[in-house]
């Protein structure tokens, strides 16, 4: 899984995590000092580098995840603190059971359940804690607030994401410049970007898509 | 402005533009995420030598949502009833709803705290179950008949014990 470059995405937000990370270097078991490409390794890589106590890894592990485990509390309409608190206690839990996970490839899924299990156990003790009264009624009268539904779409969202960061960096842009904008720009405008013909456009558009399917459908 | 797709890559624009809906978390969360990695990695005794003795838990009724199937008038979509027990740093989930073969129930449950293999054994008025669960920790257990159930939930580590719940006959 080794490659000869370090290509840690910036994110949906514009940030670098290059920077904060500063080009990591993996060392393989044999020692020699070799860059990784974070972004081709597997879930379950991640997870199996992060048990052999890898830091860097780790530190990837959070940011290619954090966006799935933010979104299923904040869904929930949690007050902040308790969003963070389930945020912190997700990850905590994924370090505890870093050794034990038995299919270390099914992360997303099991950052899901256990995010959406944290998140009504705060939503129960605000309940218990509250006592009758309509603000407790209220919450557990809403006893779906994370629909299985819901959380099996947050994974595709996720998924889609993840592709977007493994696509090539001209393909991730057109996509993003249409599709997750919010404005999202004309042919003309990212044709002059991209320095293209704006006839060209419609037709690496189509490719970039394909790509991201057939990325989408081999994870 | 674009011209027609198929049916797939619409299906992906679509999806796409909803994946917006994902937030990011502030970045002193992600910081301090990552920083749990340090504290969690410290050495600790190891218990690899030395067995532990069977945990046995009495786990606590924490939630109970009694849906339509157990009410006298149905009310539109799957009768359902929810139930969440409590032991310690475990939690086990239960959903019930109407089973395959008239007059029965079906559960479907989750147990979260322990990724280790486990199982769950079940008593509903004369019925017994077992059933292993995935790697999920989620079980179904089916036909379960009208009664008092007792469910218990086992580990190579601990066993918990959900008190009894009655589920009545199926309307």
């Amino acid at each position: 899984m080794a490659s000869e470059q370090c290509t840690i995405p910036a994110t949906r937000q514009g940030r670098s995590t290059l920077a904060m990370l500063g080009g990591m270097i993996a060392r393989t078991q044999s020692g020699r000092g070799l860059r990784v490409d974070w972004n081709e390794l597997s879930d379950g890589e991640l997870v199996r580098r992060c048990a052999a106590g890898e830091r860097a890894a780790w530190s990837v592990l959070v940011r290619r995840f954090e966006a799935l485990v933010y979104t299923i509390p904040r869904r929930a309409r949690l007050p902040d603190a308790a969003v963070e608190d389930v945020f912190q206690t997700t990850f905590l839990r994924l370090l505890e059971h870093l050794d034990r996970l038995q299919q270390p490839d099914r992360l997303r899924e099991w950052l899901v359940t256990t995010a959406k299990f944290e998140t009504w156990r705060v939503w129960r003790d605000a309940a218990r804690r509250d006592g009758p009264g309509d603000d407790a009624l209220e919450l557990v009268a809403d006893t779906q607030p994370l629909p299985d539904e819901f959380l099996a779409e947050v994974q595709t969202w996720h998924a889609v994401q993840r592709g977007l960061d493994r696509i090539e960096p001209r393909c991730r842009q057109i996509i993003e410049w249409l599709y997750l904008a919010e404005t999202p720009l004309s042919y003309d405008e990212i044709a002059q970007r991209l320095g293209m013909p704006a006839g060209s456009l419609s037709p690496t558009r189509q490719r970039c898509l394909g790509k991201l399917r057939v990325l989408l459908e081999s994870a | 402005m674009h011209e027609a797709d198929d049916a797939h890559l619409q299906a992906l624009k679509e999806v796409l533009a909803r994946s917006r809906a994902l937030e990011h978390a502030p970045e002193h969360l992600i910081q301090k995420a990552m920083n749990a990695f340090d504290v969690s990695r410290r050495p600790t005794a190891s218990t690899a030598g030395t067995p532990s003795p069977l945990q046995r838990l009495l786990a606590v009724l924490t939630f109970d949502e009694i849906g339509s199937a157990l009410s006298p008038v149905r009310a539109s979509g799957p009768p359902t009833r929810r139930l969440v027990f409590s032991a310690g740093d475990i939690d086990v989930a239960l959903s019930v709803t109407l089973g395959a073969m008239r007059g029965t129930w079906r559960i479907d449950g989750q147990c979260l705290g322990d990724d280790g293999p486990g199982d769950v054994q079940m008593m509903c008025g004369d019925q017994r179950l077992e059933a292993p669960w995935s790697a999920q920790a989620e079980f179904s257990l089916e036909p379960v008949p009208p009664g008092d159930c007792r469910l218990v939930l086992r580990t190579a580590r601990w066993e918990i014990n959900l008190p009894p719940f009655e589920l009545p006959p199926p309307g």
